[in-house]
């Protein structure tokens, strides 16, 4: 009996069967999941983005290259994609700021530029209510925070602000710079290298410019 | 004491009579001796944690659980008493720990009436296999697979109908539904079942014929393995579905209403659907729909959105955007493609004056009018919160918004959809008042 049961088809079928459903749930699931959740939420980002003219494919972008600084600093998977879920989601805020005010083409009052900031605070809230999002809310509220502690909302200081705000920081001003906005003509790759550099250990974490830096000389040359 | 709960009190005792009676009839026609409890103890524990690990496939409401061709197999082996008893009483058992927690008394009356209506449902199917002429191995001959494969299906499908029968009564009789309503409802899920638990019985007793207990464990570990493989897919699922409306909501909460109004649409109209009679697999998705028909809205203008008076020509244009860029917008969503042509057609109208695509009567999915007249409803009464209201024009009463709503029929709304929905305001009504 023994010999013959190992090798009847309807053992060998039962184990097919199982090794399937095995790798079913391990490994094509979770890849195929993981794909539909980051289209997703990109499409999500995007209805926000044309509100705001001139940073549609913003977000895609940014992402990129906080992924890419985040593996020049050597963080985990996970750390990585949250950080890139993050930004995506960075101006996802945005959606409850006045599309007259983020279209203005420039000279924002006071009062209007305020109203602006608060659009971290407002992403952060957004998506803390979102189980599977609520620890990429601190990366969005401190997003527009600066090293030396003259950003907003929290006027936060050095490593007090997270680091993948930090990170997300300096990738989102390169990406602004580079493309033209509603209220700036687009800049060329040098002049903003140039800003970004200027701003290590004023606006940004020195550590992170130089790496985000190394990125993109890495990119010259290919 | 309403009388509907009388006679559902009434009904329950009678079938909890009726497996009393059985069992202990069946108790004492098996006398204090078991054969081979080493295997009855293993069918008892089979029997047992499939009825705990039920699996519900995607897109359905239906538990299918490997206990059926279990008690198949033990059929087979041990013959109808003994199969009655061993998995009357893992059932049982089964049933009280899945449930506990709940104050005994209820535990109780709802573990009995679950038991006595499964110990009816398989005595029945009993019989009815005796009748085409099957055979047990209890029953002493040689069972060959060939011979037991169509009684086997008529038992299944006579504990099956059995089943079905026994609990949509007592639905009926519980919830003052139509009997025949609930009973198209029920086959819904039913059939399906009966499909999959009819094949895998006999599955199951071939290979117990052939293998013995090995058989079992042939079924058994491929069954929990894709359970486990499909509760995963379910996880994550939701978290999926979760994060894409939670998120959705927030980004429509500033415009045009509030997050209450996406709410009671997704309710309303998953309590509508339901009424309709709509598919199982539209079910799982209208809740969506309804909390995320106005995703087209984000990004727009909220000048226009806003506006009090009069609109341009083009600021319509702008809004009559939306159902197609929300449509669009969705259709990125890899889970949700199904709720696309519904959020695509949510202002369309049956006499083909809506918009985008000035769809007529029978083009428009129901669902998309569930949504209409649903979203129509909660504007005009703007629902229970008054800061929820739109600001710009004082609710109506429900009174005046049903006579809108019939107003509307034929021409914005359909019919089908007004007439369901009638009930279901009425009914909260009278439930809210008395």
């Amino acid at each position: 009996m023994a010999d013959s049961f190992w090798f009847s088809p309807a053992f060998l079928a039962a184990a097919a069967l199982t090794l399937g459903a095995v790798c079913y749930s391990y490994f094509y699931l979770p890849a195929q999941m993981r794909r539909a959740y980051r289209q997703s939420l990109l499409t999500l980002a995007r209805a926000v983005e044309t509100k705001d003219t001139g940073s549609e494919g913003h977000g895609e972008r940014v992402a990129e290259y906080v992924v890419a600084v985040a593996r020049e600093m050597r963080l985990s998977a996970k750390e990585r994609q949250k950080m890139g879920y993050a930004a995506f989601l960075q101006d996802i805020g945005n959606v409850r700021v006045p599309h007259a005010i983020l279209n203005k083409p420039n000279n924002l009052k006071r009062e209007e530029f305020d109203i602006v900031k608060t659009h971290a605070v407002m992403g952060a809230d957004m998506v803390e209510h979102v189980k599977f999002l609520r620890d990429i809310s601190p990366i969005i509220r401190h997003h527009h925070e600066s090293w030396d502690g003259s950003g907003y909302p929290d006027q936060l200081t050095g490593n007090a602000i997270p680091l993948g705000a930090r990170i997300l920081a300096v990738c989102t001003t390169y990406d602004s710079m580079v493309h033209a906005r509603a209220y700036r003509p687009q800049l060329d790759e040098e002049t903003a290298i140039r800003e970004v550099r200027a701003g290590a250990g004023a606006k940004y974490d020195p550590e992170v410019v130089n790496s985000f830096l190394r990125i993109l000389k890495r990119r010259h040359r290919n | 004491m309403y009388s509907h709960v009388r006679a559902f009190n009434y009904y329950k005792r009678v079938v909890c009579l009726a497996g009393l009676l059985v069992f202990v009839g069946t108790v004492v026609h098996v006398g204090p001796h078991l054969e081979n409890p080493l295997e009855l103890a293993i069918f008892f524990f089979l029997i047992f944690l499939t009825e705990l690990h039920p699996i519900r496939f995607p897109g359905t409401f239906a538990d299918f659980s490997m206990t059926m061709p279990a008690v198949v197999g033990l059929f087979l082996s041990h013959g109808p008493s003994v199969m009655l008893l061993v998995s009357a009483t893992s059932i049982f058992a089964a049933n009280l720990i899945t449930r506990r927690g709940k104050p005994i008394r209820w535990l109780l009356d709802v573990v009995s009436y679950n038991t006595a209506d499964y110990i009816v449902s398989v005595t029945v199917a009993s019989f009815t296999y005796t009748l085409v002429g099957g055979g047990t191995l209890a029953g002493g001959g040689a069972v060959t697979f060939s011979a037991t494969v169509l009684p086997l299906l008529v038992w299944v499908a006579a504990c099956t109908t059995t089943n079905m029968l026994l609990f949509t009564t007592s639905l009926s009789l519980y919830s003052r539904e139509p009997w025949r309503m609930l009973m198209m409802q029920n086959l819904r899920w039913f059939v399906p079942n009966y499909v999959v638990t009819g094949p895998s019985g006999i599955l199951f007793a071939y290979l117990y014929l052939k293998y013995d207990v090995y058989g079992i464990l042939l079924v058994i570990v491929p069954f929990l393995v894709g359970r486990l493989a499909l509760n995963q897919y379910a996880v994550q699922l939701d978290a999926y579905r979760e994060t894409v409306t939670t998120l959705g909501v927030y980004m429509q909460h500033y415009h045009p209403y509030t997050r209450g109004h996406l709410e009671r649409v997704a309710g309303l109209a998953d309590e509508v659907g339901k009424r309709m009679g709509l598919p199982a697999s539209s079910l799982m998705f209208i809740r969506d729909a309804g909390l995320l028909h106005d995703i087209g809205k984000v990004g727009v203008n909220e000048e226009i959105l806003d506006k009090v008076g009069h609109l341009t020509d083009e600021e319509w244009a702008v809004i009559k955007q939306h159902p197609a860029r929300g449509a669009e917008i969705l259709s990125q969503m890899k889970y949700l493609e199904r709720i696309v042509p519904w959020v695509r057609g949510h202002h369309e109208r049956p006499d083909g004056r809506g918009y985008p695509d000035g769809l007529q009567n029978g083009d428009i999915p129901l669902e998309a009018a569930v949504i209409a007249v649903a979203d129509a409803f909660d504007a005009m009464t703007g629902g229970p919160d008054e800061t929820d209201r739109r600001i710009y024009r004082a609710p109506l009463t429900l009174d005046q918004a049903v006579a809108q709503l019939r107003y509307g029929v034929g021409t914005q709304f359909d019919p089908r959809v007004v007439r369901a929905f009638l009930r279901v305001v009425a009914r909260e009504e009278q439930e809210s008042g008395g």
